[in-house]
């Protein structure tokens, strides 16, 4: 690999409605996105909801194409979705989305499921594919509930079952959708620190898109700021958060919940005509 | 499959057949005096006293059921006034025509349904959608003893490919398969079709897809399964209905099964065949409800049969 580990030049993703009693609209939901995400990296996005977070999200994840511009993974567009080229690369690119006890078929023990993502890539046939997705829970902190359900897992077990899920197949890159928004924020954290364990460990990039703005800052190396399908501001993380440039990008770091008396005050003093 | 799951069962199974025989019972004796039918219209009251006093039909009502009752617990269901034999026999006699035909019904809707209710979801929106719903109208629409009429006009009448009723070889088969297969074929076709949609549109699917997983085992593994319980439940009541489902059938296409016996039954007020007959249908029904229930547990280990469930 000679290039980033994911490439998006000039990316656009619209949509058609209506059109048949009504007048057509075209909705951009994203337009014009250029960004690069190298190995072992996290790129986080933020941005309002509808921004068109989660469809650059599912653009860079190749699980849906492009309606202008091209997505390079690994320095070659992503296969026709439904190929059987695009189903082998499927086991490189994972996606961890918002809710996972929507991500789980509800009527299997989870090793079951684990065994069943590996069986579609013929990892580790046998015996062996049962002890791997042993590992990969016991990795995630689950050793030993391999055999539950998913309504008998707490919602962060779970998530933990749907990364030991993605993490079984070996992938390089994960797009984490709101990955760890449906959790209490104690697990929150639980998880996240688990996320970035697992990208040492193994060298995971990571698409990380949260409206969170300080889930994002904690996980991420750059960050990339969305606004109406567009990214308006784009830099390291430490750079975005301390001195942002586009006036989104101040509005959504002022909008963020003081973590100390003392700072809301500083806040308060520095912005009078805010109340 | 716990004791008490079992005995819940096992006790509520009880309770529907005692209800049946009960219900079946009093309104038999209710209906009119089966000794009318056994002798001609201008026979002297003595002798009808006679016959009622033979058959028991004397004596108070409470006490004819606790005869009956007790006879069922002995494993005798009463004479046959027609047949002056066991009613038993009388009935299970013709159960094998019955199951014969049940069970090729049965083979025609699941294969029928199932198949087109599959097609149906996976292609939705596409003529062979459109197709299969209105197919499925027109067999929810059509009465059977319509389309059977109709059959045998075409088949055997006009065409004179098929025999138009009796039992004997396969062509007889053919028809009474049809008409009574087709109708509840329509009703599976509708479930399969709406459940398995729902299923189709769950996020895990599209999970299961974005994993890599190849069409085909996500929707055997993940939406059949998924969309199951609506679809075993429908079929569970379809093929509880078979067997006594197809008194209208067997009446058109002169099929000498148990439905065909129950409405000569009726009609010659024979009583005890009439309540055996009953409670076979109830017995099958209770069956099967049963096995359905055993289904639901493995379609969904959430619902477990019984099964203790697992802490968490």
């Amino acid at each position: 690999m000679t290039g980033p580990l994911l490439r998006m030049d000039g990316v656009g993703r619209h949509y058609r409605s209506g059109g048949w009693l009504s007048r057509a609209t075209v909705t951009k939901a994203v337009d014009g996105v250029d960004l690069t995400l190298a190995a072992g990296e996290t790129l986080g996005i933020v941005g309002e909801s509808g921004s068109g977070k989660s469809t650059l999200g599912r653009l860079a994840a190749g699980i849906e194409m492009p309606s202008a511009g091209t997505v390079a993974f690994d320095d070659a567009p992503y296969a026709p979705i439904d190929s059987a080229a695009w189903r082998r690369q499927r086991r490189r690119v994972q996606v961890i989305f918002q809710n996972p006890s929507q991500a789980v078929d509800p009527r299997l023990p989870i090793v079951t499921q684990i065994c069943g993502a590996m069986a579609a890539h013929r990892i580790d046939p046998g015996a062996g594919r049962a002890g791997r997705a042993e590992a990969m829970l016991e990795r995630v902190g689950l050793g030993g509930l391999g055999s539950r359900y998913p309504h008998q897992l707490s919602g962060g077990q779970l998530q933990r079952a749907v990364i030991a899920r993605a993490l079984a197949l070996g992938p390089e890159f994960i797009v984490c959708d709101e990955a760890v928004s449906a959790l209490d924020v104690s697990v929150q954290a639980q998880i996240l620190n688990l996320l970035q364990d697992l990208q040492a460990e193994f060298g995971l990039a990571f698409l990380f898109i949260s409206h969170d703005l300080g889930v994002v800052r904690h996980v991420s190396h750059r960050i990339a700021v969305m606004q109406r399908g567009r990214l308006v501001e784009d830099g390291p993380a430490h750079a975005v958060f301390d001195r942002p440039q586009h006036p989104y990008t101040q509005q959504l770091i002022a909008a963020l919940p003081a973590a100390s008396p003392a700072a809301r005050r500083a806040r308060a003093t520095a912005r009078p005509a805010a109340a | 499959m716990s004791p008490r799951f079992v005995l819940t069962k096992l006790l509520r199974a009880l309770l529907t057949l005692a209800l049946a025989v009960t219900f079946v019972f009093v309104v038999l004796r209710m209906s009119g005096d089966p000794v009318t039918q056994m002798l001609p219209d201008d026979a002297p009251a003595s002798v009808r006293e006679q016959y009622r006093e033979m058959w028991g039909l004397d004596r108070p009502l409470p006490e004819q059921y606790l005869r009956y009752v007790a006879g069922l617990a002995r494993g005798d269901f009463g004479f046959s006034f027609r047949d002056d034999r066991p009613a038993l026999d009388v009935v299970l006699e013709r159960v094998p025509l019955t199951l014969e035909l049940g069970l090729s019904a049965l083979a025609l809707t699941l294969g029928l349904g199932l198949g087109a209710g599959i097609l149906a979801a996976l292609r939705r929106g596409s003529t062979v959608d459109h197709a299969t719903m209105a197919f499925t109208i027109l067999g929810h629409s059509m009465p059977n003893f319509f389309l059977g009429i109709l059959l045998i006009l075409w088949l055997a009448m006009t065409w004179r490919i098929l025999p138009s009723s009796g039992v004997g070889t396969w062509q007889h088969l053919v028809m009474p398969t049809v008409t009574l297969g087709t109708s509840y074929a329509a009703t599976v076709a509708r479930f399969t079709r709406s459940s398995l949609l729902e299923v189709l549109h769950q996020p895990y699917m599209r999970t299961a897809k974005a994993k890599g997983v190849p069409f085909g085992r996500t929707i055997l593994r993940h939406a059949l399964p998924n969309a199951g319980i609506p679809i075993a439940t429908v079929v569970g009541l379809r093929i509880g209905a078979l067997i006594g489902g197809a008194v209208v059938v067997e009446t058109v296409f002169a099929w000498p099964g148990v439905g065909q016996l129950l409405v000569s039954s009726v009609a010659y007020r024979d009583l005890a065949v009439v309540q055996t007959v009953v409670l076979l249908i109830a017995f099958t029904m209770v069956v099967v409800n049963f096995l359905v229930d055993i289904t639901y547990g493995w379609l969904d280990p959430r619902i477990g049969a019984g099964r203790r469930e697992a802490r968490a």
